[in-house]
């Protein structure tokens, strides 16, 4: 073996077993952590583990997804059938699509959290800028992944979710319909669309996931690994092998183990073979879209696009938004910050649903401002008011707290975030059909 | 530092658990999804079948004049690819289309997999339900009744005549669909009331009828009758002549589709049911017998429609009842008309002095000591 041995040293291999396995891991692991870390960074409450867990689920993807290739087959004859073939006569063919299925839709949680951590942390400042518009990418990579992998089942539930997503598409101005086209291949969700989305979500995706996720890893190391509080004395740093990679191991097999576990016991949802014909009422899209589906209910499809996209930019310029690198590391930056947070997220559970309620039932603007046209009355003024709205909330934040601007940001988001989740809930929960208001129970 | 792994490795412990657990139960899982999945195809596929059909195969499959019957052991006999195929692509020569999309029809590959299901695996009462519900009544008796004096008729004829009535009997329930009531042949098979086949000896048409002709939808009868029973087939056809010239002849039953819209076609309906099925306990005109008289005020007055409805799914509550559940035997829409027309007697219904059927000892009215508990 010592042709093997000198591929991987080159020079002559370490004297004992003992000292060779070290090298070993030690080269594997230390390609992705420093040597040492601080202690700080190792303390769970300061990561939750959001980015490792990601990370893992995104491994347990690509192995299940890489296992169900062998028996599905991308073909509106044959999709259906072969997704139930291994339901039903493929040994753990449903527990490898469930554990494929939820981890998809758990990845699209940690992620978010993921972010939302960062943020709190102020982790996206100064030389982070770059990371966290990384980071904003791989979340958009992650819900188009979830997005193409919606179709594969071709059952009722995926025809129509993906036939109500590509609808919101077109709503885009200028670039909405070629996207879509590109996407479907045709007019209507059939057999390009399927073969589309199966190279997008096993070929092209996952390679852009790669480079992707190398990138983000690296930086996270170049740019100093995780935020940390800045200190007067120097923090101690510990040795990564076995500090950090314990704490990794564990939450790693506790993960899975969740993971697995809700798989088995929940399988992956299969519903009638996808019928054109027979739309179900009401059709919805994937749940993670559905924040902006309700917003379309609300608004000019425009003004619930812009919004949307006033939200992502926003996000994406929060570096150069909020350079204040003095309090990074502290979680909501200060006192004032996590009460501003607070108050933002209350604002957000009382506004949000009060104005679903009133735009569902009291305000109908249309036919209050019969004068002016639609676009006006059902997309620029409610776009106004919401935007104004915002606007209020900061300027409150700032003048009722005496918030900096980076505290009243926290409030901001915190406010926005709250809402789009809410949202989100009413869609889930609260549409029946006709997409009107029901009482879940 | 050891915490997390610990509780890393204890969750490894319970995962190594449930995944054994998990592996053990597999098995089990796959046969259930199996058995699930063909349920579910089978219901898919008795709505298809309604839909498209029906109207030539028969509303339970019992096959309709010169369309062959599908609710036998025949077809549920034959392989997957000769099904999927016959429906798929049609058979030439024949009323029998192609069906899949591929060959203009309406069907998808999907769609035709489930009839095979339901071909082979058939639940005819589940479609029988189903197709009741469109109004498609199918008749009582599928194939033609050979009545008593036709048999006794023909076993008069000769030595042998018991066994051509007993061929007579299996031909008029197995072989008339396709082979039309009097063998004059149909689009889908050979006449058999001919000169030519009665020139074939026994020994060759016992192995027609045993193995099938292939390529033709003759099946291969020896998976569904028995050896002697073929014999007494082939010995019919063989003297087919001598019965006919006893006079002997089938006729077959007709199907008849009911506007379910109409309250005149169904109280039509339910007279005809409530006569072929009640009158023989509860009497003529429904005026008693071994049952109470439900043509009386009496009955009529205490027995609300869901209580007589409930009678005639699940029998007599009574012990000792002598009323049989008809539940199985009746789709929904049948019970619905049979209880419709037995409120429709009440406008005309006599005061009946001692309603109670004989069954139904002394003590006084029945509805008035069977107190539900």
């Amino acid at each position: 073996m010592a042709w093997f041995s000198r591929l991987i040293y080159r020079s002559g291999p370490p004297p004992e077993d003992r000292h060779r396995m070290r090298a070993v891991a030690n080269s594997l692991i230390l390609h992705l952590h420093p040597p040492r870390v601080a202690a700080g960074a190792l303390r769970f409450p300061r990561t939750w583990g959001l980015g490792g867990i990601s990370a893992l689920l995104t491994m347990v993807l690509v192995v299940s997804g890489v296992l169900l290739m062998f028996r599905y087959d991308a073909s509106v004859e044959r999709a259906y059938s072969s997704v139930q073939a291994l339901e039903t006569v493929v040994p753990f063919g449903s527990l490898l699509r469930a554990i494929h299925h939820w981890a998809g839709n758990l990845l699209v949680i940690t992620a978010v959290l993921h972010l939302v951590r960062v943020f709190a942390a102020g982790g996206f400042r100064a030389e982070r800028r770059m990371n966290w518009l990384i980071g904003l990418g791989l979340l958009l990579l992650v819900l188009v992944f979830n997005f193409t992998g919606y179709l594969l089942p071709w059952d009722q539930l995926a025809f129509w979710a993906i036939t109500v997503g590509t609808g919101l598409l077109t709503y885009m101005p200028l670039l909405g319909q070629p996207i879509s086209d590109f996407l479907l291949g045709g007019p209507e969700v059939a057999q390009p669309a399927l073969r589309n989305f199966y190279a997008l979500h096993v070929a092209l995706l996952p390679v852009i996931l790669i480079f992707g996720l190398s990138y983000h890893f690296w930086r996270v190391r170049k740019d100093g690994g995780v935020t940390l509080p800045a200190e007067s004395t120097p923090a101690p740093r510990l040795t990564t092998i076995p500090h950090l990679v314990h704490i990794e191991l564990g939450v790693a097999l506790i993960t899975l183990t969740g993971l697995f576990i809700f798989a088995m016991l929940v399988p992956a949802p299969l519903e009638d073979l996808a019928n054109p014909a027979h739309p179900p009422n009401p059709a919805k899209a994937a749940w993670y879209f559905l924040g902006v589906q309700e917003l379309l209910l609300h608004m000019h499809p425009l003004a619930a696009l812009l919004l949307t996209l006033i939200g992502g930019l926003g996000l994406a310029l929060l570096p150069l938004w909020d350079r204040d690198t003095a309090d990074e590391g502290i979680y909501f930056r200060s006192p004032t910050g996590r009460l501003a947070g607070a108050i933002g997220a209350l604002w957000g559970l009382l506004f949000t649903p009060l104005l679903v309620l009133v735009d569902e039932y009291w305000l109908d603007l249309p036919t209050l401002l019969v004068l002016l046209p639609t676009l006006v009355s059902n997309g620029l003024l409610p776009l106004l008011l919401t935007l104004a709205g915002l606007a209020a909330i900061y300027a409150g934040l700032r003048s009722g707290l005496r918030a900096r601007h980076s505290e009243a940001l926290v409030g901001l988001l915190s406010f926005v975030g709250v809402a789009l989740l809410v949202l989100t809930a009413v869609g889930i929960w609260l549409r029946g059909e006709n997409m009107a208001l029901i009482w879940p129970w | 530092m050891r915490y997390p792994l610990i509780a890393g490795f204890t969750a490894l412990l319970v995962l190594i658990t449930a995944l054994s657990i998990y592996t053990a139960r597999e098995e089990q899982r796959m046969q259930t999804a199996q058995a699930d999945l063909r349920q579910v195809a089978i219901t898919d596929a008795s709505a298809v079948y309604v839909q498209y059909c029906a109207t030539c195969h028969g509303a339970t499959g019992e096959g309709l004049g010169a369309t062959p019957p599908l609710d036998n052991d025949g077809v549920r006999g034959m392989d997957y690819d000769t099904l999927f195929k016959t429906i798929a692509r049609g058979r030439y020569g024949t009323a029998m289309t192609g069906w899949h999309v591929d060959e203009g029809g309406l069907l998808t590959t999907y769609q035709i997999d489930q009839l095979v299901a339901l071909l082979r695996y058939g639940e005819w009462p589940q479609v029988r339900e189903l197709a009741a519900q469109q109004g498609m009544i199918p008749v009582s008796l599928a194939a033609p009744e050979v009545a008593n004096e036709q048999i006794a008729a023909i076993s008069a004829l000769g030595p042998e005549g018991s066994i051509w009535a007993n061929g007579l009997n299996l031909y008029a329930q197995n072989c008339t669909t396709c082979h039309g009531a009097t063998g004059e042949g149909s689009s889908l098979a050979v006449a058999l009331n001919t000169p030519e086949l009665r020139s074939q000896d026994a020994a060759t048409i016992t192995r027609t009828i045993s193995e099938g002709v292939p390529g033709t939808m003759m099946a291969a009868w020896n998976k569904a009758l028995q050896p002697e029973e073929i014999s007494a087939l082939a010995e019919f056809l063989l003297h087919w002549d001598q019965v006919e010239a006893a006079g002997v002849a089938l006729s077959l039953p007709t199907i008849e589709q009911i506007d379910l819209g109409d309250a005149e076609a169904v109280l039509a309906l339910g007279e005809r049911l409530f006569t072929t099925t009640c009158t023989t306990c509860h009497g003529e005109n429904g005026s008693g017998g071994i049952g109470p008289a439900i043509n009386s005020q009496q009955f009529l007055s205490r027995k609300d429609d869901a209580a007589i409805e409930q009678a005639i799914i699940q029998g007599g509550k009574r012990p000792n009842s002598s009323m049989p559940a008809f539940g199985e035997r009746l789709t929904s829409v049948e019970i619905t008309a049979l209880v419709r027309y037995i409120r429709s007697l009440q406008a005309t219904a006599p005061s009946v002095a001692n309603p109670r059927g004989t069954q139904q000892g002394g003590g006084g009215p029945p509805w008035l000591r069977d107190r539900q508990p």
